[in-house]
C-alpha cells in the first residue's frame, strides 16, 4: 500500500508541490497585499477560509482522479495485491495531502497567536467559535477535518469504481446521481437514529458575510455512537469498493 | 510436475459477444507455445484472464495450482498489447516499478536486457518509438524470473529487423524451466521458436499440438497451416 502511494505521490509530485506552492503564495498575497490595499484581518480571514475551501476541493478531485487512473491502469492491476490495497492507498493519499494542508494552516494560525492577530479576529468578533468538546480546540478540529475527508472519500471511491464499470454514455451523470443519493440516505439514516444530533461537536465552517466566520458547535452532539455508525459506513464503502474493483472495474 | 497453467470449460462473454467458448487447455513448464488467431479471435482475452486481469463468466483457471488472484499475479509476467508503464515514468522508474513489486525482478538480467534493447534508464519511456517501447514491455517482462510469460502480440507494430531483435532477446532471456505463451498472427517471423501451438478461432480452441508433430502431419508449415484455417474467416 504504502509502495503504492510511492508511486502515486511520484506521478503527481510536480502537481503536489507546484499546488503548495501556489497555496502558500495565495495565503501571502492575502497576508501582504492586504495590508498595501487595506483588506482589514476580517476580510483577510474570510479570504483565508475561501482559499482552504477551494484547496480541500482540489484535493479531493486529485485524489479521486489518481484513484481512478489506478484501478484502470493495467500496468498496476497486474502487480500482486488485493484490491483493498488500492483502496487503501488512494485514502492514505487524501489523508497525506490533507495533513499537509492542516500542516500549512496551522502554522498560520501560529503566525496568527505569535503576532497576536489570532486575539484580536476573537476579541472583534470576526472569528466565533463555539467549542463544547473536552478535547483540546486543535486537536478537535484536525481530527474533524480528517474524519470529515476520509468519510466523504470513501463515497467517492464506491461512485467512481461504480462509474469505472459502467460501459455506458452519461457515466458522470450516474455518478453525481449516486453522490446525492448516498449523501441523502446517508443524512437521513443519521436523523432516523440519532435524533437530528450531528456527528460532531464542531457542526461546520461558515463565512457568514465577508467579515466573520463562524464555526458553530453543538453542545448535544450525538458523540461517539454518530462516529461508529459511520465507521460502519466507511467500512461498507470500502467493501463495496474492492468488490468493484475485483469483479467490474474496465482495465485499459 | 504439476501443469503451470489449465483452464477448464472456460467461457467469457462481453455484453452479448461471447468472447471465449468452452475452452480447455493445459500448458506444462519448458515450452515456447504459440497462441495463434486473426484478430478478435479471442487471443488477448484468453491472456488477460490467465493473468488474472479479468474473471471468466464460467469454468476454472489455475496457475500453478492457484486461481487467478494475488497470489498468480506474483507467479505470471504478461506482457499486454498496450504500454504497461505510466506515461510519466523514465525506463529506470518502470523498472523501479517492477523491483518494487514483484519478489521475482532480476536486477542484473534486467541490465543485460537494457543493454541488449539498447534502452538507457533515462530515455522517457512515452516518448521511446513504437519499436523501442515494444522493447522496453519485453525487458519489463523478462526481467522478473517468473514461471510463466504471457506475451500479447510482442511483435504487432514493429519493423522486421526490430521483430528479429524482440525474438532473440525473448529466446536469450526467458527461464528455461518456465513457459511462454506469445500470442500473434504474424506466424512466419515467429514460427522457429515455437515448441507447440494453440490455434484459436472465434473464442473457440481449435487445435494444441506440438509444432514438430503438426508439421509432419500437415506436410505444412505452421504459417501454411494458419492461412488454410482463417482463410475461411
Amino acid at each position: 500500500m504504502l509502495k503504492l502511494l510511492k508511486y502515486d505521490v511520484k506521478r503527481d509530485m510536480f502537481m503536489l508541490i507546484g499546488g503548495a506552492i501556489v497555496l502558500i503564495v495565495a495565503l501571502l498575497v492575502i497576508e501582504i497585499g492586504g495590508r498595501q490595499i487595506g483588506l482589514g484581518l476580517d476580510g483577510a480571514a474570510v479570504l483565508s477560509l475561501v482559499t482552504y475551501t477551494i484547496f480541500a476541493l482540489l484535493i479531493l478531485m486529485g485524489a479521486c482522479n489518481a484513484f481512478r487512473l489506478n484501478i484502470r491502469s493495467i500496468g498496476r492491476r497486474l502487480i500482486p495485491l488485493g484490491s483493498l490495497q488500492y483502496v487503501g492507498a488512494s485514502l492514505l493519499y487524501a489523508l497525506l495531502l490533507n495533513a499537509v494542508m492542516l500542516v500549512i494552516g496551522g502554522l498560520q494560525i501560529l503566525y496568527y497567536d505569535a503576532n497576536g492577530t489570532l486575539e484580536k479576529l476573537i476579541q472583534t468578533g470576526i472569528v466565533k467559535i463555539e467549542w463544547y468538546s473536552p478535547l483540546p480546540l486543535p486537536i478537535g478540529i484536525a481530527f474533524i477535518l480528517l474524519w470529515g475527508s476520509l468519510f466523504l472519500q470513501t463515497m467517492l471511491l464506491l461512485v467512481m469504481s461504480v462509474m469505472e464499470s459502467l460501459n455506458v454514455k452519461g457515466r458522470a451523470l450516474i455518478a453525481l446521481g449516486m453522490v446525492l443519493v448516498l449523501s441523502s440516505l446517508i443524512s437521513a439514516a443519521e436523523n432516523s437514529f440519532f435524533g437530528g444530533l450531528g456527528s460532531s461537536p464542531l457542526t461546520g465552517f461558515r463565512a457568514d458575510n465577508q467579515s466573520s466566520i463562524t464555526m458553530p458547535g453543538s453542545e448535544s452532539a450525538a458523540g461517539v455512537s454518530v462516529y461508529l455508525f459511520e465507521l460502519v459506513v466507511i467500512v461498507l464503502f470500502v467493501w463495496a469498493t474492492a468488490r468493484m474493483i475485483d469483479r467490474k472495474v474496465r482495465i485499459e | 510436475m504439476a501443469p503451470l497453467l489449465e483452464f477448464e470449460s472456460v467461457n467469457k462473454t462481453y455484453g452479448k459477444k461471447a468472447a471465449l467458448r468452452d475452452i480447455a487447455l493445459t500448458i506444462e513448464p519448458g515450452r515456447i507455445v504459440g497462441l495463434l488467431g486473426s484478430n478478435g479471435s479471442g487471443k488477448s482475452t484468453l491472456l488477460r484472464l490467465a493473468a488474472g486481469l479479468n474473471r471468466p463468466d464460467s469454468g476454472k483457471i489455475r496457475v500453478l495450482g492457484h486461481e487467478p488472484g494475488k497470489a498468480s499475479k506474483a507467479l505470471v509476467s504478461f506482457m499486454p498489447d498496450r504500454p504497461q508503464f505510466e506515461k510519466w515514468m523514465t525506463v529506470g522508474e518502470a523498472l523501479d516499478f517492477q523491483r518494487d513489486f514483484f519478489a521475482d525482478y532480476d536486477p542484473d538480467k534486467s541490465k543485460r536486457m537494457l543493454e541488449f534493447m539498447k534502452l538507457s534508464r533515462r530515455d522517457k519511456a512515452s516518448t521511446l518509438s513504437k519499436g523501442m517501447q515494444e522493447r522496453l514491455q519485453l525487458t519489463l517482462a523478462l526481467s522478473r524470473r517468473s514461471s510463466l510469460y504471457l506475451l500479447d502480440e510482442p511483435i504487432g507494430g514493429v519493423d522486421p529487423v526490430a521483430r528479429d531483435h524482440i525474438l532473440d532477446a525473448l529466446v536469450e532471456f526467458y527461464e528455461e524451466d518456465s513457459s511462454v505463451i506469445v500470442s500473434t498472427h504474424l506466424i512466419a517471423d515467429i514460427e522457429r521458436i515455437f515448441d507447440e501451438v494453440l490455434m484459436i478461432r472465434d473464442g473457440s480452441l481449435l487445435l494444441q499440438r506440438e509444432v514438430e508433430q503438426l508439421r509432419m502431419e500437415s506436410g505444412k508449415s505452421v504459417d501454411q497451416l494458419f492461412k488454410e484455417v482463417y482463410a475461411e474467416c
